[in-house]
């Protein structure tokens, strides 16, 4: 009557082995998964949401939802502070009510960089600033 | 032996005790970690001139958020009584606020605020016609890799046991157990390897100080941890100073724009340094000293306010600390107009006793290269005055008295000189200005570059009252004064 269920332990034991170290490995590594930036900030008559996905050297794209009031006018401007350089503005252009996108914005090195959004419109001119890691 | 029926019969009481066992272990080691694992900040002490008043705003360590934020607010002798109203925001949306009553006494009122999250916050000053905001970080709870390690690691540890104790006892081919006597082996070199490292891992890039901080990095700044070798510096700043109404008797608004010295954008990285955001030391004409906190505003937008005693112009410097280290020395020009003059300042003395405000100064000046002055207050009730028992501004060479504000502004030495507060063992940080009890003796010890005729004012703090002590030392050409 037990040999049946001897045989079955190895079986068992392995298992539970492995899932334990799944479950452990998971654990260790879980937090430093990158996926997608997303801040707010509100000023004046704006809040402006910033989201880009996994923000790296090279072209990003940036993706802006404005509530509050509805701004003319969305210009993005990196800067990394720490090198003292300013690129030039890009325009985020307008998808839908609120919600704007950038082109590809080429951000030629990895670091501390300080993006700075913009808003121009009837309801007024803010600038909002943004602190990414770009890696 | 596993299947005997004597072993069969102690089994479940062996695995209960080790259970138990392991339970307890965790439970101790869990104790500690946590009280060890916490990046809990110290007290943030920010002095800020709003308005007529000087403050210093201390904002108390906090462990957990969301929770209660602690704001002690010091006035200072002289202080007009009236309301503050504080704020704690972030990302621009007000969280709490609170009313703090000032009454004409100087000493310390207390404010409590709530805080949500961990992460940049700002803290509103707003008197009724100045505001200010002070950026401040709310710590969140973090793990560091190597304790996730040793933790996982020893729990590893305790569940191959009882495993092992398991298939020892109950399965029919008992060698089966060095599968788990492996696992156990394995992972308690992972959990001691982990604590070994602990004290040799670097820390990761700070938030706030070496980054820009976000909710992001404050909760994992383990994640940015391979950039720590970085140079973090940023380029220095420009600073442009403009107060177009300031009249000699009237109160006059200094506006302060900051800008990037590489980008021309306002600087918005200003760092809590010596207990304030912006040291700003301002000389008259005739050689009057402030030492003012201006208030940020806005990005790069800093403000003071002080009434200038006489017409002219007036030397201006700001000590500021950005975002990646080094402080940083500006200096500026301020023109006052004319409206209605004070009596000029006489011109000081150098070493020997004087009365300040009531206090009897002796000023003792050891002459050579460095130079050693040392002000001697009498009784042993001086108080720390942003983080320091004295302050010592040396200016010079100056040789024209009626024109000190203009001389010092181009003067090749510009200086601040510290005396520090002996580190009192067994208590953490340093201590702030409700404790009255140094001194009496404010040693300063200088090496002047040149010869000539230097200006020096000597501060120090008794009864919520910084005293200033105006000096004016002869260099003479072998470096040593008489």
């Amino acid at each position: 009557m037990s040999s049946t269920v001897d045989r079955r332990r190895p079986v068992l034991l392995i298992s539970v082995v492995a899932v334990l170290v799944v479950a452990i490995v998971a654990w260790l590594v879980w937090p430093s998964s990158g996926g997608a930036q997303v801040q707010r900030s509100t000023q004046g008559p704006y809040t402006v949401q910033l989201s880009v996905e996994d923000p790296h050297q090279g072209g990003n794209v940036f993706a802006l939802t404005v509530t509050g009031a509805t701004p003319d006018v969305v210009t993005l401007e990196p800067v990394m502070p720490q090198m003292g350089h300013a690129l030039a503005p890009s325009p985020a252009i307008a998808e839908a009510p609120g919600r704007f996108r950038t082109g590809d914005v080429l951000l030629p090195m990895p670091g501390q960089w300080e993006i700075t959004v913009s808003l121009r419109g009837p309801s007024g001119a803010t600038q909002h600033v943004f602190p990414l890691l770009v890696k | 032996m596993g299947n005997s029926p004597r072993g069969r019969r102690t089994a479940p009481l062996v695995i209960a005790r080790v259970l138990v066992l392991c339970a307890l272990a965790s439970l101790l080691l869990g104790g500690t970690a946590r009280a060890d694992g916490v990046s809990s900040g110290a007290d943030v002490q920010v002095a800020q001139t709003l308005g007529t008043r000087d403050l210093t705003i201390i904002l108390r360590r906090m462990d957990i958020a969301p929770g209660p934020l602690h704001v002690d607010v010091v006035t200072h002798a002289g202080s007009a009584p009236g309301t503050l109203k504080l704020r704690a925001s972030t990302a621009g949306t007000t969280f709490s606020e609170t009313t703090v009553r000032l009454d004409d006494k100087p000493g310390v009122r207390s404010g409590r605020l709530q805080v949500d999250q961990p992460g940049p916050w700002e803290l509103g000053l707003d008197d009724g016609t100045d505001t200010a905001s002070i950026p401040f970080i709310v710590p969140a709870r973090v793990i560091p890799p190597w304790e996730k390690a040793t933790f996982g690691g020893f729990v590893a540890t305790g569940v191959f046991l009882v495993l092992g104790l398991v298939v020892a006892l109950r399965v029919r081919r008992p060698q089966l157990a060095l599968i788990s006597a492996g696992g156990m082996v394995a992972a308690l070199a992972v959990a001691i390897t982990g604590a070994m490292l602990s004290a040799s891992t670097p820390p990761p890039p700070a938030p706030g100080t070496a980054l820009d901080p976000t909710i992001d990095n404050i909760r994992d700044p383990y994640a940015n941890a391979q950039m720590s070798t970085v140079d973090f510096s940023r380029p220095p700043v420009n600073l442009a100073v403009r107060s177009p109404n300031a009249r000699s008797g009237a109160l006059a608004d200094v506006r302060l724009a900051i800008s990037d010295g590489a980008t021309g954008r306002p600087v918005d990285d200003l760092l809590v340094h010596d207990n304030a955001l912006v040291h700003l030391v301002v000389i008259s004409p005739t050689g009057r000293l402030w030492h003012l906190h201006p208030v940020r505003v806005g990005p790069g937008d800093y403000r003071v306010k002080f009434t200038p005693p006489e017409a002219g112009t007036y030397a201006v410097a700001a000590e500021l600390a950005r975002r990646g280290g080094g402080v940083q020395l500006v200096r500026a020009t301020l023109e006052v107009a004319a409206g209605t003059d004070s009596p000029a300042e006489p011109v000081p003395t150098g070493a020997g006793k004087r009365v300040v405000h009531g206090n009897p100064v002796d000023v003792d000046v050891e002459p050579g290269t460095p130079t050693t002055i040392t002000a001697r207050f009498g009784r042993a009730d001086l108080q720390p005055w942003l983080g320091m028992l004295g302050h010592l501004i040396v200016v010079g060479p100056i040789t024209d008295d009626s024109r000190v504000g203009a001389a010092a502004a181009t003067a090749p030495t510009w200086a601040h000189v510290h005396s520090m507060i002996p580190r009192s063992p067994g208590m953490p940080g340093k201590p702030d200005e409700t404790v009255a009890a140094f001194g009496p003796d404010v040693p300063f010890t200088y090496t002047f570059a040149a010869p000539g005729e230097y200006r020096l004012w000597l501060q120090a703090e008794r009864d919520y009252a910084v005293l200033t002590v105006p000096l004016r030392i002869e260099v003479p050409a072998e470096g040593a004064p008489r």
